[in-house]
């Protein structure tokens, strides 16, 4: 336990040393929401902003990923041995990727909230809002570490990220749409399907990459 | 010949299916009726049927109108042919209900009927009251004495399409299953288990393009669209992009060892999503247009009768043995080509 909060500190560090990490990040939310709010400045439509939020998550998820090199070479893969098992290693990298992600997609929203105002989601729960933005982000980052995982052992990283990438984070994205379109539109019946959909976009990639993710680690 | 008997059996199982698919003609149906309206007083109505027999039958034909359980004769039956029967209703001041299907009925075609919303500003509707000059139907048989597919509404003649369409998503996932064993024992360090895995994957992506084309046809002729919000059918279009990515996946890497232990990893993860995609999701799902799906009848409760049995069960035999065939002659040049790359 006590190692894997040394490296969930090691990444916070990490990241926090890289300055220049944190003002992309703020930049790039500010300028996703802003190009939202260029291209539909004349009509605050709920649907609307859901979508293009989750467009802007998607952007954050991958930014999110590329962005850390943990386990890019060898050296770096032996220091992380040092530390802790792999198996161990998956687990903290998912959580920290999706509280990581969690924190970039409420700034997002916040932003959205102070360039849009607040009528379109006026009435439903923040709390409810918070909820569904840690999961979206939970199950994000939890897929993209693993198939992160998987594209650092490849000659292409980048390119092999941006396929496996698109073809796993379908089902999220639409679990998302669905799930955050239902929580604005207050639609009961699309949001029992959506938070199912997302839980088991939580589960099943957290649950697959513990038991697969050692086998990459066999060089 | 003793080692190849079942790739005899496969081509004669599929020879059979194909002819048996295309030739079995439908079972008599009622495909619709003149009116739209119901006006008070008399009313002649023409009755289309498909694959019936009126005129072959004309002494024993009969026609009735079904008035929520009452009945109505008709008068002056014009037989026109064997697919058009013309009658006159005389239609009482009032109805004990607003459900009416009109009926025609022989020896041959059994009992076929046409139900149909019809618009009614004319003729009141007194709940369960007695129908004025209702009458018993004296019929010989309501079941059709000709072997075929189900005539089904809205389907037609695209019910043929279930002996190719849903065998091909069978053979898919019978080829994915072998694909998934493969990389488990690929991923345990035994490197040619995944020339198994990659031969039955593509094969396995062959089948998944034909289900996609197959089911996009059926859709256009049945939802009336070649592609739509459902489910199971954007399911088993990401299953095409996630196992494409494997493909890919596993072109990008040059060392055998670790493409093989990397690409196993992630064929297993594409087998589970795809259990997911499209086992688990479309039936919790409560917007698919799929039979058996959302609560949609499914084929095995209605339609699938012996006729469509005989020929279905065949079909989803024939059409995995022909995928395993296909497999082993592209494990054959996986095999191959492994070894002129090795030189």
């Amino acid at each position: 336990m006590q190692k894997a909060f040394q490296l969930f500190l090691f990444f916070v560090r990490t990241d926090l040393k890289n300055r220049s990490a944190l003002a992309g990040i703020l930049l790039f939310g500010l300028c996703s929401i802003y190009s939202a709010y260029l291209m539909n400045k004349s009509q605050v439509d709920g649907e609307y902003l859901v979508t293009f939020w989750i467009l802007s998550i998607l952007f954050a998820g991958f930014y999110t990923i590329q962005r850390d090199d943990h386990g890019s070479s060898k050296s770096s893969q032996l220091f992380l041995y040092t530390l802790v098992s792999p198996r161990l290693y998956i687990i903290i990298k998912s959580l920290y990727s999706g509280f990581f992600l969690a924190l970039i997609n409420l700034v997002q929203w916040v932003l959205m909230l102070f360039f849009f105002g607040q009528d379109w989601v006026q009435g439903q729960s923040p709390l409810l809002i918070l909820t569904a933005v840690i999961a979206i982000s939970l199950a994000l980052g939890i897929t993209l570490s693993f198939v992160h995982g998987i594209s650092l052992k490849t000659q292409q990283p980048g390119g092999i990220l941006a396929i496996l990438g698109f073809a796993t984070l379908i089902p999220i994205l639409f679990a998302s749409v669905l799930l955050m379109q239902s929580i604005v539109l207050q639609t009961q019946q699309n949001a029992d399907w959506g938070w199912m959909l997302i839980s088991m976009m939580i589960v099943l990639p957290f649950a697959l990459s513990n038991v697969l993710y050692p086998y990459l680690w066999r060089d | 010949m003793k080692k190849n008997w079942w790739k005899i059996l496969t081509v004669l199982m599929l020879t059979y299916v194909l002819i048996a698919t295309f030739s079995v003609p439908l079972v008599p149906g009622g495909l619709g009726i003149s009116i739209a309206e119901l006006h008070r007083g008399k009313q002649t109505v023409e009755f289309v049927g498909y694959n019936t027999h009126f005129q072959e039958q004309a002494p024993n034909l009969q026609c009735f109108v079904a008035v929520g359980d009452q009945y109505l004769g008709v008068d002056e039956i014009q037989i026109k042919d064997n697919q058009h029967v013309q009658f006159e209703i005389q239609w009482p001041d009032t109805l004990p209900s607003s459900a009416i299907a009109f009926y025609v009925n022989d020896e041959v075609d059994g009992s076929i009927y046409v139900s149909t919303a019809l618009i009614n500003k004319e003729i009141a509707i007194i709940s369960n009251a007695p129908l004025k000059g209702a009458i018993q139907p004296n019929v010989k048989t309501d079941e059709h004495q000709v072997w075929g597919f189900p005539f089904q509404p809205i389907l037609f003649e695209t019910i043929r399409n279930l002996m190719l369409h849903v065998p091909m998503w069978f053979t898919m996932f019978f080829l994915m299953g072998i694909g998934f064993v493969a990389s488990i024992k690929a991923m345990r360090g035994n490197p040619t288990s995944d020339l198994v895995a990659v031969a039955s994957v593509k094969v396995g992506l062959l089948f998944c393009i034909l289900g996609l084309i197959t089911g996009s046809l059926w859709a256009r002729f049945t939802w009336l669209t070649w592609w739509t919000k459902d489910p199971q059918l954007n399911g088993a279009l990401v299953v095409f992009i996630v196992y494409a990515a494997y493909i890919l996946l596993r072109n990008s890497i040059d060392d055998e060892i670790k493409r093989a232990r990397i690409s196993a990893v992630f064929n297993i993860f594409a087998f589970v999503l795809m259990i997911v995609l499209l086992m688990v999701m479309p039936r919790i799902a409560d917007n698919s247009l799929h039979p058996g799906k959302s609560g949609n009848p499914a084929f095995s409760k209605y339609d699938l009768d012996s006729s469509l049995r005989s020929v279905f069960y065949p079909a989803v035999i024939g059409w995995i043995m022909l995928g395993y065939w296909i497999y082993r002659l592209q494990l054959k040049f996986e095999k191959l080509n492994d070894k002129v790359n090795r030189r």
